[in-house]
């Protein structure tokens, strides 16, 4: 503090550097958002002064995010729905708490990750104490513009990181997710194409009975077969095929059936004696 | 500001006094006050995380202050005593750098050896008060890490520099600052290409497969029905 005879300004000024000590910060915070969660933050600024609002989405679903700056008063200053990044300036029109939401209510099951910056006033000058009576020399305005041309660039490495974050979690996401479909499209692959080859085609029929008699059947394809129909008409062929339901394909087909008596004439009988195997099955 | 004094010499002294006594204590609350600017709202067993990306060998403090909703009063108690903080720093690997309690004021610092995400949490510490649910705390809170955490009057006076000097050695740190961060960056671009390979490594192998299962699939299919086919004696 300059050396004053009277103790009356000392303490104003004091108030006054504690104020514009305060009045100037930089907030610079990344937090968590849970789904369905809303988080805000508080700042008391004094009129005049120029605020700005920096932020951006860093990890989680879509990266976007509600934001909301309201005014002591609870105007509403700045509202936008499902933004990736943004920034926002202002000047703080009248004394009191403004206050700022991040929203994540929209989304149903993933957290994000925010980083916001929130700068109120200009940075407090290196040396607080002394009152500049004489203009700066050229080395220290050399080095003061040196200093404000290496803040932007901190100021644009961290936009890069936090870019090179996005993308880097982006990528991560793509990498599982690739990971987990080509499990899970092998498994389904594997699993469609053994049911569709043995489910329709391969289910055996439930009945013995049903089974013997194809069985039976089927040892005769290729031989000449006597059938005996219910009708007493008699079929002798060579059997081609058969289907579940015993309908059967014969060549070169006899087909015998019984005269009346009346009807009869010497010439038209002919004498067969064959060994008739019934093959009837319980 | 500069208030005439009632009148009198002595009256005038004592005027002054009292002024001065009032605007310091005044400034003294505001520095009190405001140091923190940044504050949130939390339950009373509720933690909450911050994340700070930072490249190796930053120095990380952290100032904050913590007050009570006061039920009766309806607001937030100036202090409480009793009331601590319990903060937990973890690096990169989940390995805890830092877990201590502080009291309702506090600051903690600490330097990160590996670069990468850290992670600070805060709760606090009220067990007894969990019974009584729905306790609100307000939190100030003010991180600064790197550069932003050195305090150049103080390092003015230490080392007895000149004020070009001061600015130079600002200038140093913040260059340091960019170099370290530069670096940091390097070695998040080699994880983002790694990341980015082992995707492209995924998907032709899984391509290669996909094609294989299909073909072997499909010769299956065909031979397993055809000797249905035969066995049915339809073909």
């Amino acid at each position: 503090m300059p050396p004053r005879g009277s103790r009356g300004p000392l303490p104003p000024l004091l108030v006054l550097w504690a104020l514009a000590a305060c009045a100037a910060r930089a907030s610079e915070i990344t937090f968590e958002l849970p789904d369905n969660a809303k988080q805000c933050f508080y700042e008391e600024i004094a009129q005049g002064t120029k605020c700005t609002l920096e932020f951006q989405v860093i990890t989680g679903g879509h990266y976007d995010v509600d934001c909301r700056l309201e005014d002591p008063d609870g105007i509403v200053l700045y509202k936008e729905m499902k933004k990736q990044y943004d920034s926002f300036t202002f000047t703080a029109s009248r004394n009191g708490t403004y206050k700022f939401c991040f929203s994540n209510e929209f989304s149903t099951f993933t957290h994000k990750t925010v980083y916001f910056d929130f700068q109120v006033g200009e940075d407090p000058p290196l040396f607080p104490s002394e009152n500049r009576v004489t203009a700066l020399t050229q080395m220290e305005s050399a080095c003061v513009s040196i200093h404000e041309a290496l803040k932007s660039v901190i100021d644009y490495q961290t936009h890069f990181r936090l870019r090179e974050a996005q993308g880097r979690s982006r990528a991560e996401d793509l990498n599982t997710r690739v990971a987990y479909w080509s499990i899970g499209e092998a498994i389904i692959l594997l699993v469609v194409s053994i049911g569709q080859n043995t489910i329709p085609l391969g289910v055996k029929r439930v009945t013995q009975q049903g089974q013997k008699e194809g069985e039976l059947v089927d040892k005769c394809i290729g031989s000449r077969i006597h059938i005996v129909m219910k009708s007493d008409k008699e079929i002798v062929g060579t059997l081609l095929g058969f289907d579940d339901f015993v309908n059967m394909v014969l060549e070169d087909v006899t087909e015998f059936w019984f005269l009346e008596e009346k009807d009869l004439k010497c010439e038209d009988m002919i004498f067969i004696c064959t060994l008739r195997i019934n093959a009837k099955s319980k | 500001m500069r208030r005439a004094p009632p009148g009198g010499r002595a009256g005038g002294t004592m005027a002054a006094l009292g002024e001065a006594l009032r605007a310091a204590v005044a400034a003294l609350l505001l520095l009190g006050w405001s140091a923190h600017g940044l504050y949130f709202h939390i339950g009373e067993t509720e933690k909450r995380c911050f994340i700070e990306e930072i490249p190796d060998e930053t120095m990380v403090i952290g100032n904050y202050r913590t007050q009570l909703w006061d039920k009766q009063s309806e607001s937030f108690l100036p202090s409480t005593p009793g009331l601590g903080m319990h903060v937990e720093v973890k690096d990169p690997d989940g390995k805890v750098v830092l877990s201590r309690q502080y009291g309702s004021e506090g600051r903690f610092t600490f330097t990160s050896h590996t670069p990468g995400e850290h992670q600070i949490c805060l709760h606090s510490n009220s067990t007894r008060m969990a019974l009584f649910a729905g306790g609100k705390l307000r939190v100030h809170l003010d991180i600064q890490v790197g550069e932003h955490t050195n305090n150049y009057p103080e390092i003015a006076a230490k080392d007895k520099l000149t004020e070009l000097q001061l600015r130079a050695r600002q200038l140093l740190d913040q260059v340091e600052q960019i170099q370290k961060e530069q670096n940091y960056q390097r070695y998040r671009e080699e994880r983002f290409r790694m990341t980015s390979e082992s995707t492209n490594q995924r998907v032709l192998w899984w391509s290669i497969a996909q094609t294989i299962i299909l073909i072997l699939t499909g010769i299956w299919q065909m031979r397993h029905l055809k000797s249905f086919f035969e066995a049915k004696k339809l073909v």
